[in-house]
């Protein structure tokens, strides 16, 4: 008899805790949670760039920046001002997260610059193209979790969308698309919290080791058709232009940065891409008769509300940036969020209106260090969309439970704290 | 008098998604394109150098 392949992790109340609900992870992080829009509202007029935190202009309590860092920080808020910095990584670079990320994470794409992050970005580029993620991704593991989860939708008339589809759908895609098999899916993902004691810390990463190393060695004795067998046969181009294997260590630290990246950040945008349809019934229903608005429905909501408000650089050099004089070794706050809702740049941008023309705008970052996952990321709450657009009927607000709210941190980690529904399973 | 298409302006294309500009002028040597390579002349399957999008991603700037 064939054994049935399970693709995704059910998630259950227990597992909201710091992991799966934004005010909780930001409590953990020490962050303030208040809503970004209402405090960024009182700078878009003002100048592009301002030296000092953005927290401090925002008038919230410090999230990003510590004393600690020295230097000068400056808030760049401008859609002009933000594309500069993201596109003169030469002088606006990503070294700023050696101390943020590289503790939970290792050494990563994240906090690489220069060649060594482009080399390093080159081994998996293929594998997170548009074509890659619209063939294999979805081909093999999104359509299918997408399936998985519905099932258990359909046997009932109401959810939690942001606990029972948002959340486990992406840790699951990319967790299984990687190799680790969804039953120790949410073990892995839960050793990567970045919050916690430093025992807890030490334990976590000692766990994730301990999958990544047996899952390395099964996958070089015997490929199979995921992302580590991959990364395990991968050359990776060296400063001389010779090349060798990758590391072990090198594919763990790969193998961290995605799956945390591609889990937490892809759930909070799909819970609050269905937020925002829900509370906008008339562009739902738009979406739900033309399908072709899909495209513009994500690039949209990516605007309008990305889960992160603003990432850092460090500046690497004496520079002048919107006639705003940045001293080297100063912190630049690049606002994603102000940027996005530039007055310049697009009409009424505070709105959530899936009828614009497309155009690019910072959710996912740009220049070299645009997020390498997005396509993924896109494709995965597309199709997810599109099952709650075609098996959820009537689809509307579960009036027994509280109305959804954004949560999370103020700059970082924002989504909807429920997505309470009722529906009709719709079969076929 | 009219241009001639070898002294029409080079014109560049940004990626939807990133922002990478493709400048005519310039050309894309990571992927063996010569500068000077005009839009049209790009094949189809060219996508961007710096996060994989499709040309059909790129718009006029």
């Amino acid at each position: 008899m064939e054994t049935k392949t399970t693709h995704t992790v059910d998630l259950s109340n227990d597992d909201r805790g710091v992991m799966f609900n934004p005010d909780e992870e930001a409590k953990a992080a020490g962050w303030g949670t208040d809503d970004p829009y209402a405090c960024l509202a009182k700078l878009y007029d003002g100048p592009p760039v301002l030296k000092g935190a953005l927290e401090d202009l925002m008038g919230i309590p410090r999230q990003y920046v510590s004393d600690q860092w020295g230097g000068d920080v400056y808030s760049i808020l401008s859609f002009d001002a933000v594309n500069k910095a993201f596109m003169d990584p030469d002088t606006f670079s990503n070294r700023v997260y050696e101390k943020m990320s590289v503790t939970a994470l290792g050494d990563t794409l994240l906090n690489m610059d220069g060649g060594k992050h482009k080399r390093m970005r080159n081994v998996s580029k293929p594998w997170f193209k548009p074509s890659f993620t619209d063939g294999w991704w979805t081909d093999k593991w999104i359509v299918d979790a997408v399936d998985e989860l519905f099932e258990r939708l359909m046997a009932k008339d109401h959810a939690d969308l942001n606990l029972e589809l948002c959340a486990p759908l992406p840790m699951s895609v990319v967790s299984t698309g990687f190799g680790i098999p969804a039953d120790e899916a949410l073990e892995f993902r839960k050793a990567l919290l970045f919050h916690g004691t430093r025992e807890e810390m030490i334990k976590g990463h000692e766990t994730a080791t301990r999958i990544l190393m047996r899952l390395m060695t099964e996958r070089r004795a015997y490929p199979q058709d995921d992302l580590i067998s991959r990364f395990v046969q991968a050359d990776l181009e060296l400063e001389d232009g010779s090349t060798r294997k990758m590391a072990d260590d090198e594919v763990m630290r790969y193998c961290n940065l995605i799956v945390h990246a591609g889990g937490g950040t892809t759930w909070r945008q799909l819970g609050i891409t269905i937020m925002a349809l829900l509370n906008h019934p008339e562009q739902m229903e738009a979406l739900r008769n033309d399908r072709s608005l899909m495209r513009a429905t994500i690039q949209e909501v990516t605007r309008w509300y990305p889960t992160d408000t603003a990432f850092l650089r460090y500046v690497e050099k004496d520079t002048v940036l919107e006639g705003v004089e940045m001293k080297e070794g100063s912190v630049a706050m690049l606002c994603l969020g102000s940027a996005n809702h530039d007055r310049t740049q697009w009409e009424d941008p505070d709105s959530f209106n899936i009828h614009r023309p497309l155009k690019r705008h910072f959710a996912f970052g740009a220049g070299p260090h645009a997020c390498l996952g997005q396509h993924l990321s896109r494709q995965e709450m597309e199709v997810a969309l599109g099952a709650v657009l075609d098996r959820l009927g009537d689809l509307r607000w579960n009036p027994d439970y509280p109305t959804a709210r954004m949560s999370g941190g103020t700059l970082i980690g924002r989504g909807p704290d429920a997505l309470h529904v009722r529906y009709t399973p719709v079969s076929g | 008098m009219h241009e001639t298409w070898e002294q029409a302006e080079y014109r560049q294309y940004s990626c939807l998604f990133c922002g990478h500009i493709y400048d005519e002028e310039e050309g894309d040597s990571d992927s063996g394109i010569a500068p000077g390579t005009r839009w049209e002349d790009i094949s189809d399957d060219w996508c961007c150098p710096m996060c994989s999008a499709g040309k059909a991603d790129f718009e006029l700037i």
